[in-house]
């Protein structure tokens, strides 16, 4: 059985920064775990002058990367926020040898 | 539905102590995780990973695994033996979240209850569950995603109804790409993921724009990167070079005695953005004419006794 639904019109201009909440429903973690990976320096709130935190999208990514890190692999926090940072330098490194054997070899 | 054989997926015996269950788990789980792993389909051999585990760490379903019979091959087709009920006996796999056990394998859902079973009827009446999120993945050519584009697709996306029958939800997506997207950027459209159960809110759609390589140009940032091939007299006594942007043809004065490696800038020619244009460089590469001729092999000849250079000079 297959149902269509209404066109739906999206726009990658619309910056859509998530919240503090948002971000807790969507992981569905409570604000006491996303405040120790604030703490842990994992994740950061965008710099603003606005009172309420806000978060990039990026961000997201890394809570559910941290989260499936802690789970799969018995990783402590502090652990989790060593290995990402690991993780983000080793993609950099790859990045930068593709690049490098594009244009200097 | 296929057996599984969840010892050969540990890799182990099927007398195997709990020890040494958890132990290859750990061992391949750090393997294939896919998250940290660059092996082929990580995530396929992870999850396979995940479920054998799933059984087999649990005492109690190991037991009724193992009360199938050793007679059964991975792959073989299998039936559950008659009176079996997942419903009744097992259906707590608490570790995981209804998202994770999305990639559970038939097999394990007619055993073990998997979400198949357990979505039925009222069972889930009074039972809240945000739904899952899903992701789609854009990919346009670098091109695009200098100038700007739109893409328009359907997803098949699988939802409950409120009687609890699964079927296929035809979503018609149209996305405008303004010029200066970024690999990897994200867009979420909130609540247009699966919908909730008992009245839980719908996850949301996060489609990732994917900038496929390009044949001579290189992204990075927002800047954009070109090799410049040219010849030895071009970069010894400069040149008037005409090179390819993505926004077309750029005039480019290549200084004398230019030397390879060196990365001249184009100001403002890569990628738009609301905070300034990006850059085009192009990495001078000085390409070496072959001499095949005698009077071009003498032309040489003449160049070393001319100009006397010494590349080595640094050698102890």
């Amino acid at each position: 059985m297959k149902k269509h639904e209404y066109l739906i019109i999206a726009d990658y201009s619309q910056k859509t920064p998530l919240t503090f909440k948002e971000l807790c429903d969507i992981c569905q973690i409570s604000s006491d775990f996303l405040n120790m990976l604030m703490e842990y320096d994992i994740i950061h709130p965008r710099e603003s002058e606005q009172e309420e935190w806000l978060f990039d999208l990026t961000e997201l990514k890394r809570i559910q990367r941290a989260m499936r890190l802690q789970r799969d692999l018995e990783v402590n926090l502090a652990g989790v926020a060593v290995m990402l940072d690991l993780l983000e330098e080793l993609e950099e490194l790859r990045a930068q040898i593709e690049f490098m054997q594009k244009h200097y070899l | 539905m296929e057996y599984k054989d969840y010892y050969a997926v540990l890799g182990i015996d099927k007398k195997a102590s709990q020890d040494e269950i958890k132990q290859a788990y750990r061992r391949l789980a750090r393997k294939y995780h896919p998250d940290v792993s660059k092996e082929q389909n990580a995530e396929e051999k992870f999850k396979n990973l995940q479920e054998a585990y799933e059984v087999l760490k649990d005492p109690e379903k190991r037991n009724a695994y193992d009360q199938l019979g050793s007679q059964w091959k991975q792959g073989q087709e299998f039936r559950p033996p008659p009176g079996w009920d997942a419903n009744t006996r097992f259906y707590t796999t608490e570790d995981f979240s209804q998202s994770d056990l999305h990639g559970f394998s038939d097999f394990f859902s007619q055993l073990f209850g998997g979400q198949r079973s357990r979505f039925r009827g009222e069972e889930f009446a009074g039972f809240e569950q945000r739904g899952s999120d899903q992701h789609a993945n854009i990919t346009i050519s670098l091109e695009e995603a200098f100038r700007g584009t739109s893409r328009t697709f359907q997803l098949q996306l699988p939802e409950l109804t409120p009687n609890g029958n699964m079927h296929q939800n035809v979503k018609t997506i149209k996305v405008n790409i303004p010029p200066g997207a970024v690999q990897g950027q994200q867009l979420r459209l909130a609540k247009q993921g699966s919908p909730g159960m008992g009245g839980a809110p719908a996850g949301d759609l996060y489609l990732a724009i994917e900038i496929a390589p390009h044949p001579l140009f290189s992204l990075r940032g927002r800047d954009i990167y070109l090799t410049l091939p040219v010849t030895p007299w071009e970069a010894a006594l400069g040149a008037d070079i005409n090179i390819p942007t993505l926004g077309g043809k750029v005039g480019l004065k290549l200084a004398p005695d230019s030397q390879a490696g060196q990365q001249l800038r184009l100001k403002g020619r890569g990628m738009p953005s609301k905070e300034g244009a990006g850059d085009q460089y192009a990495i001078v590469q000085i390409q070496t004419p072959p001499a095949q001729t005698e009077e071009q092999k003498q032309l040489y000849r003449q160049m070393s006794q001319m100009m006397p250079y010494h590349p080595r000079k640094n050698w102890l």
